[in-house]
């Protein structure tokens, strides 16, 4: 039997204009088996058997596009925690309004009414890009139209994992920096 | 597609009036060695016979000398022995019979394989032909490799060797014939629907193998030119489109004799592909209930001539 | 979503299949089973479907209540979700089993009813402020035969088609307090509009880049993954969500976001939209009458 994932998104009741109940509500029971869904799919799961996964997300400040940064915080955090991953997965989220695309949206353009957003979490470099997540909330869109966000969105997600990419090596040159210069001063 | 609306209640009360000739045909087409024309239909708690001479069987118990039916279905007499046996259930078993069954789960020397029966039947290593020779006793390393043989589920054709105190299936494969079954489709209807027959493996003539177990469980899977060598290694050949057409439509076929409560044999099944062809509905058409339900008539009209 | 297992050589024998064209019992990639859908039996609902597609089967029913509405939206009626995945529907829902389907299931619900333009809710409005109408839509699962979200939002959309609210007339005031009558005319009813109200189309990932629609329990096995589509009556996307642990290439779920447009295209209408015939149908019948 391979591995299991558990994962908890817990908004801080400060992360929000108006404060949250601290017992999680409907959209972070949701977020939380979004999540789930995201890193099942990222996971070497094979590498685990017989165990548990567990990734707790804590949203400290909600400024829009809270899925795709909870995708990439848990991507970045697995690889931290050297579990083994087909790919960096990054989150993205684009929402669209008429014509216009809002890349990366801001809470307050999320709150406007009549428009959709659309949250893909992805692993851009693995068998040629592939999705492990997708969701759109409410809204209506020709599916012509919602390709495009979604190339929008595939696009989005590259530019985060090269970024995310960068951010992991320095990550880990500074590690190494740290343990070579501390391994030779005593 | 059908649509129904709520003025519709009639035509589901003709359905089931339909649904209840099927069965009293089916019980006909069962007994009609034993009993004449009507089988006798009792319910629990009937008063089966005040005569005290008589041999208490299967669906029935003894209250004060007389024997009172504990399960709804039909009364059968084999000289002193009375029997209640009901329309639907799962699968009793019976030494000898060849059943399809599914692996559940590895335990140290045996398998645990579902049967459609109350419990898991049980297929010990030491009741398989082990690959490699006819004689040969089984080892430690097979004991060790017994997933590379079988593992959760996979269908086995297998035969029951015997039913213990209670009511546990013993199974064994110590033959050629038996063994893992390759690619097809899987199909459960109930074991009463299945016609009692010696020989459970039919290459039917229009190119398709189909396993009748009689638990129920009927397996439909391309006709195999000539013995393999093993029967634990599993072609992984692409199945072409010609062949899985007669098994779709076999697939359907078998389908809509269940659902008509129509005795599934290699002749009815035939009847209803021929039928079905015949009358040119497409595979995908069977799965209508109203083409269902002629084809099924069909079949039924053209047996009885 | 049911728990059964296949052995590698049937798993083999259904992706083939999807590959050649031919699924097991016959279908096409993107052929429906016989779907049968069933309005008025609940007589103590105010409306109420039963949907059957394949061995899946679902009844939904849908009651209406009068309450205060939130304050942050006085002119709004509500529409609430319940999904109840009982024992009777599999086995494994037994006790706590079928909870985290049911949660998944009523949250995508909600979303595809969250959009004022799927459900105009200010319709549900009796006095802006005080009194609201709230229905209460639930689902309760009768048996699992695979494709389950599109059964159930089918149900919903029925169920809602056939909902009749008896004309609340407002009599007069006393104290503050309002006073209602409640017409009792069979033929004073006020309807949900859901000439707009979406659907939802499930895609199944069986192999690389191939879908197929309404699977069978047997497929689902076969495929980790799926996509859920809202689409309304106009071949618009509501809303869209990933489900399972898998992938899809941005190819694969472009071209199922098409296939669904394909099915709305008014030329091919008759192959699956048939569902607003089917309640256009069986309103110029009008032998539509509650089953008592």
């Amino acid at each position: 039997m391979s591995g299991q994932v558990l994962c908890a998104v817990k908004m801080a009741p400060f992360s929000a204009p108006v404060r949250l109940p601290p017992q999680p509500d409907t959209r972070q029971q949701e977020m939380s088996r979004q999540l789930k869904d995201a890193l099942e799919s990222v996971i070497v799961l094979e590498k685990f058997p017989k165990s548990q996964i567990d990734v707790y997300v804590t949203v400290i400040e909600d400024d829009g596009s809270l899925l795709g940064a909870c995708i990439t915080a848990a991507g970045l955090a697995l690889c931290h925690a050297n579990i083994d991953v087909y790919d960096l997965v990054v989150g993205a989220s684009v929402l669209f309004r008429g014509d216009v695309l809002y890349l990366d949206p801001r809470r307050e353009e999320e709150e406007v009414s009549d428009n959709n957003q659309l949250t893909i979490g992805m692993i851009p470099k693995h068998a040629g890009g592939q999705i492990a997540l997708m969701v759109q909330r409410s809204g209506q869109v020709a599916p012509q139209c919602l390709s495009e966000c979604l190339n929008a969105a595939v696009d989005l997600c590259n530019r985060l994992h090269s970024l995310a990419q960068k951010t992991l090596l320095v990550h880990l040159q500074e590690t190494l920096a740290h343990s070579s210069s501390s391994s030779s001063s005593p | 597609m059908l649509w129904k609306c709520g003025a519709n209640v009639y035509e589901y009360r003709r359905e089931r009036e339909r649904r209840f000739k099927g069965d009293v045909r089916r019980v006909q087409a069962m007994v009609g060695v034993q009993e004449a024309a009507h089988p006798r239909l009792v319910t629990p708690g009937e008063v089966i016979s005040q005569d005290t001479s008589f041999m208490r069987g299967h669906g029935t118990y003894m209250e004060k000398g007389v024997q009172v039916a504990s399960v709804a279905g039909y009364v059968t007499r084999v000289n002193r022995l009375i029997t209640v046996t009901p329309l639907r259930q799962m699968y009793q078993g019976a030494v000898g019979d060849t059943v399809v069954g599914r692996i559940t789960r590895v335990q140290t020397n045996r398998w645990k394989v579902d049967v459609n029966s109350r419990l898991d039947a049980e297929l010990r290593l030491s009741n398989i032909q082990l690959p490699g020779g006819e004689q040969r006793r089984c080892n430690v390393e097979d004991e060790r490799d017994m997933r590379a043989l079988l593992t959760e589920g996979d269908l086995v054709c297998v035969e029951v060797q015997k039913i213990c105190d209670d009511g546990l299936l013993r199974l064994a494969a110590r033959n050629i014939k038996f063994g893992k079954l390759s690619q097809g489709t899987l199909l459960a209807v109930s074991p009463s629907l299945i016609v009692q027959d010696k020989q459970r493996m039919h290459d039917l003539p229009c190119g398709a193998r189909v396993v009748f177990g009689a638990n129920g469980y009927v397996y439909i899977t391309p006709t195999v030119p000539q013995e393999q060598a093993s029967t634990y290694i599993v072609n992984f050949e692409e199945v072409p489109v010609e062949v899985r057409k007669t098994i779709g439509r076999l697939r359907n076929c078998i389908k809509l004799l269940a659902h008509h409560s129509i005795m599934i044999s290699p002749t009815s099944v035939m009847t209803a592909f021929d039928m079905s062809i015949e009358q040119e509905f497409e595979i995908k058409d069977l799965l209508k209930p109203d083409v269902m339900q002629d084809v099924a008539l069909a079949t039924v009209q053209s047996m009885n001539e | 979503m049911a728990d059964i297992s296949l052995s590698e050589a049937e798993k083999r024998y259904i992706v083939d299949g999807v590959k050649l064209g031919i699924r097991v019992d016959g279908r096409e990639r993107l052929d429906y089973r016989q779907l049968e859908i069933e309005t008025g039996l609940v007589s103590t609902a105010n409306g109420s479907a039963r949907v059957r597609l394949g061995c899946t089967d679902v009844l939904i029913t849908v009651k209406m209540e009068m309450e205060p509405p939130p304050p942050q939206q006085p002119k709004d009626g509500q529409i609430h979700f319940f999904v109840n995945c009982s024992a009777n529907a599999a086995p494994e829902f037994e006790g706590r089993g079928g909870e985290d389907l049911a949660t998944s299931l009523s949250a995508m619900l909600d979303r595809l009813y969250s959009s004022p333009l799927s459900l105009d809710t200010s319709r549900l409005c009796v006095v802006p402020g005080k009194h609201v109408k709230v229905l209460y839509v639930d689902v309760e699962i009768l048996e699992c035969g695979g494709n389950l979200f599109d059964t159930v939002s089918l149900g919903v959309k029925a169920a809602l088609w056939a909902t009749r609210m008896p004309r609340i007339y407002i009599t007069g005031e006393d104290g503050g307090e309002l006073e209602f009558m409640v017409s009792d005319n069979p033929q004073e009813v006020d309807r949900v509009d859901v000439s707009n109200a979406p659907i939802l189309i499930t895609h199944l990932r069986i192999t690389e880049n191939l879908t197929v629609i309404d699977p069978t329990p047997e497929e689902e096995c076969c495929g980790p993954v799926q996509v859920v589509v809202g689409v309304t009556p106009k071949g618009l996307i509501t809303t869209t969500q990933q489900l399972g642990a898998g992938t899809f290439a941005p190819q694969t779920l472009s071209a199922s976001l098409k296939v669904i447009a394909f099915y709305y295209h008014p030329h091919h209408a008759h192959t699956f939209w048939e569902c607003s015939s089917l309640f256009t149908l069986v309103a110029a019948s009008g032998q539509f009458s509650s089953k008592t």
